[in-house]
Parts: structure tokens; sequence; C-alpha cells
């Protein structure tokens, strides 16, 4: 290497030591692009409208967990309970529905379940002091219980036709991918620009300071589990409206854990004071094309999962570069 | 004896230390002396194996030690006792003390915890150590934990003790019994190196000095041969000035704020107090004696019975609810690292941070962040914060200049009523008058101080009245030039006037 | 003058003797509360038979929770022992299919526990992950590979598995249910009296402070994490031995109720505080002497995740209210 070259090297290795965000968030970008690259060959127009809506509509329909744990990470505090708040309110909703009940009324228990549950938490966590992972693990099994029961264990279909408004498209983007645009947005400017998104952040980093500050954190920890159980209700609605039935199982095993590591990704902190919303949408639309390129690829389902597993355990080893 | 010689070390750049040499023998305290950043952290962190010198040997009665880490530093039998030791709050004062070195009983794994707890009393014992070893560490007072780090340091047979600012957290009866400790020390034998910026306490306890400044050696020599003022001018680089003004006479303000009946647990029982506008009223007492659990009884951040408080509305005092007096007050608390600060976060967001409501957009109420940054921008030059711009994230910014930026954000909040609890603990001395001159001014502005503070000359510098708190009660009240050190001193050491 | 201490005792001026002594002891008189109700909803519950099948029944979390509190003491989490107990069970009913003695696939099946231990530690330790996010992401890749490994629903074990279940001691008592009680017990003396105990207490209550006094911090963990990982492959063998068989379900959500059985006993997820008796053990009792009531009481079978989840949240409750008095 001649002297110019070297210290052209030298320059960027001594910006990429010294930054470690910047080399750190550069590994993500690389690893997209190849898995990018990979899905663009493999699949025709892959980098078409339809294609982008396609894989936005897998996104969102879990993908309004991602925002709602996002926003309790940064209070620095966690929700174990929504795959379970899911099921519960999509069980109340269509056994609601199939005997003979009014759609507009299912939509809105569904949603309730959502603000109920959140309520519960955000009561214990907030004014009771509990601990967030205990708390939220039990109002998973709580839920998760009262899923359960609601379905008799077995699948509610044959909701009615009404319903699947939700499932409508305008245009060729189906309402539930609008509606969780919007929220993405929606709580990206909230968090960044308004005074209580910002009181979310300093109760995540330092809650003495903050109460001394004169910030309520009470009021601010409670707000994030509401936010979480409400965005809870609401995926739950678009989801059922997408697959048509509800069950005590249809939310899969592997959804907190790609949740988690979604928001992560995208630089959320699991000590809180950390977040970033359009970044836990990125992760998560990351984590969902690897799984679609192991589709593609053939790759067996398990070890598929095993790969997914360790992709995204490199890339949370990256949180811990980070906080260093 | 132990001679560090010709010690330099470098920082990316930044030359730490230049050539330094120091010398220490046994039986003898030497205190090393300079204000934050002239260099002592780091030549003590060399001798305890936490860096490298670059250069330099460091010879420990006659043989030359090399340290590649703390581990070996302390096999050698250099002890640190740190100024906030660590402690492992959940086990037993015995356990904390032999951590390094469980004694074992004859069965291979199994631990000795009678054996812990006969040599734990033992050494409690030569320091007249009022703990037992079966305590749980969580249980033991603040101001008694630095015995134990002591007993831990002399059970692991250290023949060199470096003591790292050990009084901050003492009340002055703990500082005496501190001394006679190391007087015990020094009978034994051993090496005593004593950091401190209190001069009063380095005349006191040390026989040798070592001034450093800028990472070099200004002077060393014999306590005897010198004085405060000859150690503060070596220090600084010139005499320390202290704030200048005349007394106040505060019996014919307003009253601000008044306190009745405050209780706490059993430490307070029954306090009232009364403060007026302009003026800073200290409370003074030993460690231990409630002032900060005073200020949290107030606050309404400890939940406690009792204790009204009254607000002055418009002429009239009115009774206020302790959540609302927590809003209206400027509260600068005794550790910012736990409670005052965002650290990642950069200096404009924490300066409205108490403020944000001021900050939002008309419209949209969103916050205006470059309103937010040029206010910060004032701040910095009001109150002659040291940042290149208020951008920088507050982890990076000193003691001092932290410390400014915590006022900042209370005086952007508008508060009239300020409390301060150990306002300049660890800061340097340059800072320190910088705050100083900053609570003057509020006073000035007709802002209520209330100051606790275990710094004498900072009592006597800054307060209008002092309240003598002792056995839970207000016991005496000194103003004017009755505020001096020997007063203060009197009450520290006697508790009551008689 | 005597230096006053800075502990709060009680808050003034009331003194609430009463108040106190139920707080500290609260968990115990809840677990006796529960007794009696269920006794009076149904005699048939307080019979020596009744209980020693809540003991029975409770046997296998009782080593895995053990096994996790272990870990919990020491300031890590690990939710992944759901799955090591599956994976131990596939291990083992795959050796037991080559032919080889029975005895080599139960030893197999452990060394699998204490293999995944391993990995975790290691991942912890070294690579600084989060236990919590690690374990959980780790658990998926454990259960596919026990899937994978009993390649249907269920399958049957060797006889000897069944056989080793049934063995009796003492007079009366299952061979399996005492090993249980042992390695319990076992593991409390070593958190307690070893100095690996105190060593995990000591990292647990303060990571730093344990670095700086030179405690091997990466070697405790690691050991934490295999000592988890083995008791999850004991729970798997207690299930195997009690049914005959391996199923796909074995392990579901064992994590959860382990850390909640922890939790329950008083041993807090900061780290570095409880014991394992006689908390961790009760706490299991608990769970399961209420499971075992409600089926006495012919409670329908959605009742349980609401009894479990109100239990959790009231020894929460006063664990907090505990906490709070002493803040």
């Amino acid at each position: 290497m001649n002297t110019q070259s070297k210290q052209l090297f030298g320059g960027i290795t001594n910006i990429l030591r010294e930054d470690r965000k910047i080399r750190v968030n550069s590994i993500v970008g690389v690893l997209a692009v190849i898995i990018l690259a990979v899905l663009s060959c493999q699949v025709k127009n892959f980098f078409s409208i339809q294609n982008v809506i396609n894989v936005l509509e897998q996104v969102s329909s879990v993908g309004f967990f991602s925002l709602g744990l996002t926003c309790v990470l940064i209070i620095g505090g966690i929700d174990l309970s929504v795959p379970g708040v899911i099921m519960a309110a999509s069980c109340l909703g269509g056994s609601y529905m199939i005997g003979g009940g009014n759609w507009i009324l299912a939509a809105l228990m569904i949603l309730s379940v959502g603000i109920i549950f959140g309520f519960i938490n955000g009561i214990a966590i907030a004014k009771g002091k509990m601990i967030p992972f205990i708390v939220t693990l039990s109002t998973l099994v709580l839920s998760q219980g009262i899923a359960a029961y609601l379905s008799a264990s077995a699948t509610i279909y044959g909701l009615p036709e009404d319903f699947f408004i939700f499932n409508a498209k305008i245009g060729i983007v189906p309402v539930g991918v609008i509606v969780f645009v919007l929220a993405a947005i929606l709580l990206s400017i909230f968090l960044s620009r308004t005074k209580t998104g910002r009181c979310f952040f300093m109760v995540g980093e330092n809650i003495e300071t903050a109460r001394i500050s004169g910030i309520n954190t009470t009021k601010i920890t409670f707000l994030a589990y509401i936010i979480s159980g409400v965005l809870a209700g609401t995926g739950a609605i678009f989801l059922t409206a997408r697959l048509g039935t509800a069950t005590a199982t249809m939310v899969g095993d592997t959804v907190t854990n790609d949740t988690i590591a979604a928001c992560i990704i995208g630089g959320a902190s699991l000590n809180g004071g950390q977040g970033n919303i359009i970044g836990s949408v990125l992760g998560l639309i990351f984590i969902t094309l690897i799984a679609n390129c192991f589709n593609l690829l053939g790759i067996s389902y398990y070890v598929g999962m095993a790969i997914k597993g360790l992709i995204i355990m490199a890339v949370i080893y990256i949180d811990v570069l980070r906080s260093h | 004896m132990l001679t560090m010689s010709s010690i330099s070390k470098k920082f990316q750049g930044v030359r730490a230390l230049d050539n330094v040499t120091m010398a220490a023998k046994e039986g003898r305290v030497l205190g090393l002396v300079g204000i934050n950043g002239a260099g002592k952290s780091t030549l003590m962190n060399i001798l305890g194996g936490v860096f490298k010198q670059d250069n330099g040997k460091i010879i420990l009665n006659n043989k030359e030690l090399t340290f590649n880490s703390p581990i070996d530093a302390y096999n050698e039998g250099i002890a640190f006792i740190h100024q906030e030791p660590q402690f492992f709050l959940t086990l037993t004062v015995a356990e904390n003390i032999f951590i390094s070195d469980l004694y074992m009983s004859k069965f291979p794994i199994v631990t000795d915890k009678k054996k812990m707890m006969q040599e734990a009393s033992k050494y409690l014992a030569v320091l007249s150590a009022d703990i037992k070893p079966q305590q749980l560490l969580e249980d033991i007072a603040i101001g008694q934990r630095q015995v134990i780090e002591i007993v831990r340091a002399l059970t692991s047979g250290a023949n060199v003790i470096i003591f790292d600012e050990p009084t901050s957290s003492l009340s002055l009866n703990e500082k005496d019994n501190l001394f006679r400790t190391i007087r015990k020390l020094k009978k034994e034998e051993k090496i005593i190196i004593y950091i401190s910026h209190f001069l009063d306490e380095i005349i006191d306890i040390c026989d040798d000095y070592l001034v450093l400044r800028d990472g070099k050696m200004v002077q060393s020599g014999l306590i005897k041969d010198t004085d405060k003022s000859d150690l503060s001018r070596m220090i600084i680089g010139q005499e320390i000035d202290r704030l200048e003004r005349a007394s106040i006479n505060t019996d014919n303000k307003e009253t601000i704020l008044k306190v009745e009946n405050v209780y706490h647990s059993n430490l307070l029982h029954g306090v009232d107090l009364e403060l007026k506008k302009s003026e800073v009223l200290g409370i003074w007492g030993l460690m231990g004696s409630g002032r900060t659990e005073l200020v949290r009884a107030i606050l309404g951040l400890d939940r406690v019975p009792g204790g009204k408080c009254y607000m002055n509305e418009n002429g009239q005092m009115k009774e206020i609810k302790k959540a609302e007096l927590l809003r209206s007050v400027g509260y600068v608390t005794e550790g910012r690292h736990f409670d005052g600060l965002f650290l990642s976060m950069p200096v404009w967001k924490n300066v409205t941070s108490a403020n944000m409501n001021a900050y939002k957009s008309k419209k949209l109420k969103f916050m205006d962040n470059k309103k937010e940054r040029s206010k910060t921008e004032k701040f910095i030059e009001l109150l002659n914060i040291k940042v290149p711009d208020a951008n920088v994230r507050l982890a990076n910014l000193s003691g001092g200049n932290q410390q400014k930026v915590i006022f900042a954000k209370w005086i952007d909040k508008g508060a009239d009523i300020f409390i301060l609890d150990e306002p300049t603990r660890g800061v340097d001395v340059g800072a320190k008058l910088g705050i100083h001159k900053i609570i003057r001014n509020l006073a000035s502005q007709g802002i209520g101080v209330l100051l606790i503070t275990s710094e004498i000359d900072e009592m006597v510098d800054l307060a209008d009245r002092v309240l003598i708190l002792c056995n839970g009660e207000i016991v005496s009240e000194l103003s004017g030039n009755d505020i001096n050190n020997a007063n203060l001193m009197h009450f520290a050491l006697e508790g009551v006037k008689e | 003058m005597a230096e006053k201490s800075n502990v709060l005792q009680n808050t003034a001026p009331y003194s609430g003797e009463i108040k106190n002594l139920i707080l500290s002891n609260g968990f115990y008189i809840l677990c006796i509360a529960v007794i009696i109700i269920f006794t009076c909803l149904n005699s048939a519950f307080f019979t020596l038979t009744n209980l020693y099948n809540i003991l029975i029944s409770a046997s296998f979390m009782i080593a895995t929770t053990a096994g996790v509190a272990v870990v919990i003491i020491a300031g890590n989490m690990d939710l992944s022992v759901g799955s090591t107990a599956l994976l131990s069970a596939g291990v083992m009913y795959s050796v037991s299919t080559l032919g080889l003695p029975d005895i080599v696939a139960l030893i197999a099946g452990l060394l699998a526990g204490i293999i995944i231990g391993l990995i975790n530690g290691l991942l912890v330790s070294k690579l600084k992950f989060n236990a919590m996010v690690l374990t959980l992401g780790l658990q998926l890749g454990y259960r596919g590979i026990g899937l994978i490994l009993i390649g249907g629903t269920q399958v049957s074990l060797p006889e000897s598995f069944k056989n080793f279940g049934k063995i009796r001691i003492f007079g009366g008592l299952n061979l399996v249910v005492v090993i249980c009680l042992i390695i319990m017990a076992l593991l409390y003396i070593i958190m307690r009296r070893t100095r690996f105990g105190t060593y995990c207490y000591a990292i647990g209550c303060n990571e730093t402070a344990a670095k700086r006094v030179g405690i091997p911090i990466d070697a405790v963990k690691t050991a934490t994490f295999v000592i988890s990982g083995f008791c999850a492959a004991v729970a798997g063998f207690v299930v195997v031995s009690r049914l005959g068989l391996a199923h796909s379900y074995i392990g579901k959500g064992m994590e959860f109720s382990a850390i909640e059985a922890a939790v329950i006993g008083g041993i807090s997820l900061r780290g570095g505080k409880g014991n394992l008796l006689p908390g961790a053990l009760f706490g299991v009792l608990l769970i399961y002497i209420i499971n075992n009531g409600l089926s006495i009481i012919g409670a329908s079978e959605y009742v349980y995740p609401f009894a479990q989840g109100i239990i959790v949240f009231a020894a929460m409750y006063l664990d907090a209210l505990k906490n709070f008095k002493n803040k």
C-alpha cells in the first residue's frame, strides 16, 4: 500500500474505532445490503412496489408490537405480555362476532382488551413499583389463559364479512399497512419532538433525576404501558382480519424474540433511555427479510431458525458494543 | 520506603504526568495535593496497578515492582481506600472484609464463617469500630463503612495504604476516628499516602507533602515547614480568593417558606424552620443528624408524616402540598451522579429539563430546539461553564461544570427557593469559587437559599443565618459575626451550645 | 454523643409492630392461608396422599428452580431451561435407540444439559451478552434440536427409565423426589457455605466491586449456567421417568414458572439476595399447592393461569411493600 492509501485507510479505521456507533450501524447496513442482494436475485421484481407492500404487510402484522415495545424500552421497562394480549383480544372479538355480535363493537372490544391489559401493567409497574419483567410475564400467562378459555382451545372461524374491512385495500395498499405506517410516523414524531416524548427518554435514562426535575414519572411510565396496550389491541384487529380466524396460538413463539431483537437493532437498549421507532421498524423489516431469504433459498425451518437466531445474536452483540 | 521515581504518563497525546518523583516512608503520612486534573489520581492509579507508567520506576523496600493489573499491586501489599468505596450490601461485614480471601474450613470448599467472624472482630476492635461482623452491610451507616474498607486493607497485609479523599462523606466525629486510626497505622509502620483537597486536614494529619500541578511536581517537603496559604499558593499558583462580602442582616426580610413539625424516622423529632427571601440559610449538623432527611421530608421525596409547609404567595403564607413545593423549588442534590444529571444527554437538554413547557412552540407544541440551545448558550456564558458548545454530552464535563449545569437548570425554571445539599462536593477549587458567586447572586436577586454543607469555610462564606441541627431538633441559631469557624467547629464537636 | 444510624426503622409516629411481623413473614402466611382455604373447600386436600402428590408433581420444578435461582442470585437470568429439559430428554431418547446401556443414555442427557449451560455461560460472560435476550433467543434453537431428536409428538423410552421412577426409599418416598430435594438442599449449602456461593451473591450484588477485588467473574457466571443447565436436564429426566416417554411439550413454559417460583420465594431479580431454602422451595410448593387445590375442588382448567397470575401479583405486592418500608 502506498502512503496515500495508507493514510486514507488509517483515517477510516480511526473513525471506525472512535465512533463505535458508526461502525456498528454500518455492519448492520452491510448485512442488509447483502440480504437485499440475495433477495433481489431470487425474486422477480423484488424492488417493485407490490413486493415492498407485501413485505410491509408481513411486518405490520406484529409490527404494532415493536412500536409499543420501543416506547416501553425507552422508559427502561419491558412488555412481555403483548402476544398473549393480542390473542386474548382476538379471541374475545372473534367469539363475540360468531355469536352474532356487531363487527364494530367487536373491533372496539378487541381494542379495549389491549387498553385494559395496558392499564393493569401500568398500575402494577408505575403505581405498584413492581418489576416489569415479572408483571408482564404474569399478564402474559393471564391473557394466554383467557385466550384459551374463550376459544375453548379451538379455532374461531366464520367471522362476518363486514369485519374484513380491516383487511381491505386502498388502491393496492392494505389498510393495516397504512395504519401501521401512520402509527409509526406519529409515534416517532411524538418521541422526538414533544415534551412528553422527551420525558420518556429522561425517565429511562435516570428516573431519579427525572423526578427531581419535576417530571411525573408515574404518569410517564403508565403512559408507556398504555400505549403498548393500545397498539397491541390495534395489531390484534388487523391480524384477526388478515388471518380470518382467532386462536390461542395465532401469535407464534418466536415473535417476542424477534421483536426485542428488532428494537435493539433499531437502537433501543435494555437499560432504557435509548430507542428509535424508525430504527425498530427497519430492524423488523431486516429480520423479516432474513426469514424470507431462507424460505427462498429452500433452507429447512429449524435450520433457518437457528441461523436467524445466530444473525440476530450477532447484531444484538452490537448493542453490547454500543454501550461500552 | 516507597519511591516512585521519574514517572511520566501520556494519555492520547496529553501529558498527565511529567517526570514526577514521590517518596513515602514507613510510619509517616504523605499528603498528596493538587486540584482535579493535576495528576494525583493518575499517579495513584499507576501505584495501584490500574495504569502502567510510560517511564519511571516504582521501588518498594529496595525492590523494583512492575504491575500488570490491580491484583498485582494488591499482592504487593498496596491498598487503595477509595473515595466512594464499593461494597456488597447484601453480604455481612465479615464477608465484605474477607471477600478476596475467604477463610476455608477443614472441608475443601466450605467457608469457615466462625473464623471469619472472629478475625473480623479482632481487627474491628483494633480500630475501635462499633460494628459487629455479622451485620449486613446495608444496615451500616455510610459514614461507618469506611472503617470496614480499612480493615479489609489491614487483613490483606497491606503495607502501603492510600486514602483518596476519605473525608468527603464523614462527619467531624467520624473524621476524628479516622485520624485516630491513621495514627495507629503509623505506629504499625505502615506507609500512608493521603490525598485530599481539605488543606486543614493535610496540615493536621500529614507529616510530609507533595504538590502536583499540571502533571508536574511543584514542591515537596515537610508539613511543619509550610502552612495553608503556602500550600494553596503552590496548588493554584496563586492565593485562593475567598468570597468577600459584607454580613447581611435578614431580620426584616419577608419569609418565603415556613416549615413546621418535620418528622423523619427516628432522626427528626419535630423540626421547624423559616426561610426568608434574599437570604442564605445554612443547616449545620453532624453527618447523620438528618439534614438531607429534612430536605427529603419537606419535599415529599420520602413518605413521612407531619411536616406542614407554607409558601409566600403575594405576601400571604399559604399552605402548600409537598408535591407542589417540589415542583416550585430548585433542588441541587447531594449526589449528582445519582439523581442530578442526564449523563447521556447534551448540555442543552439538561439545562431546559426543569422548565420544558417554556420551550414548546406556539402552534404544534413541539419542543423548540433552537430556542433551548440559544438559552443554554446564555447560561454557558453567564455561569462560566467550560464547554466548547451546548451539544456536549454531560458525561464529558468535569464535576464543577456539571454542577453549574444543574444550577442553570433551576435558574431557568425561575425557582424562588433553592435547596442546596453539598453544592461543591467533588468540585475543584477554581470552580468552587464560581459556584459560591452564583449562590450569593441568587440570594441578592431575592431568592431564598437553604444550604446544607459540611465544609466550615463554605458555610462561613455563604450563610447569613445558620441553624444548628442536633438530636433531631434545631437547638440553636447563629447570625452575623457569630457565623465563624470557631463556633461551627464547636457545635460540630460538642453538639449543644452551653 | 452516640452517632445515630442512617437506616430507617419505622416511620414515626406509628410503630406497627404487628404490621412489620406480617410483612416480613407475609409469604409464609400466604402459604398457610391457601392451605387452610383449600382444606375448607374440600377436606380431601389435606391428606398425606394428596400432599405427597403435590410433592411428586412439584419435584421436577424443584430441581429446575434451584438451578435458575443460582443464576438469578448471580445477577443473570436463564430462560432456556425449558428447552434444555426437552433437549436432554431428546438426547436420552436418541442415545437409548443406539443400543447402548440405558445408563449411558441418562448420562448423555445430563451431559447435554451441562454443555448447553457452558454455551450459555460463556456467551454471557465472555461476550457480555445480556443473559435474558441471549437465553430467550437460544432457547428456540435448543427446542428445535430437541424436537428434531424426538421426531414426533411422543416417543417411548426404555423400561428402565420408568422403573427408576418407581423406586421408593425410606418406606414410601420416590427416589426421584428425594433426588430433587437433595439437589435443592445441596445447592443451598453451596450458595451459603462455600466460596463459590459467596462469590455468586457478591457478583449479583455489585459486579464492579467484585471485579475490583479479584473475583473470577467469568468463571463463576459460567458455572451458574452450567448448574442451571444440569438441573434442567435432571428435570427432563424426572418428567421422562414418571411417564416412561418423552413428548414435545416437555419444558413448555418451565422457565417462566421457575422464575415466578424463585421470585415468590424471595429471590430478587436484581441479584445478590434470597435463599434457596426455605424461599425458593416454598415458592415452588405454593404454585403446586394451588394447582393441586384447584383440581381437587374441580375448578375449570382455565382458572389455573388466573390463580397463578394472582399469586405472583400478591407476592410481588408484598415484596414491594417490604421494600417500601425499608427505603
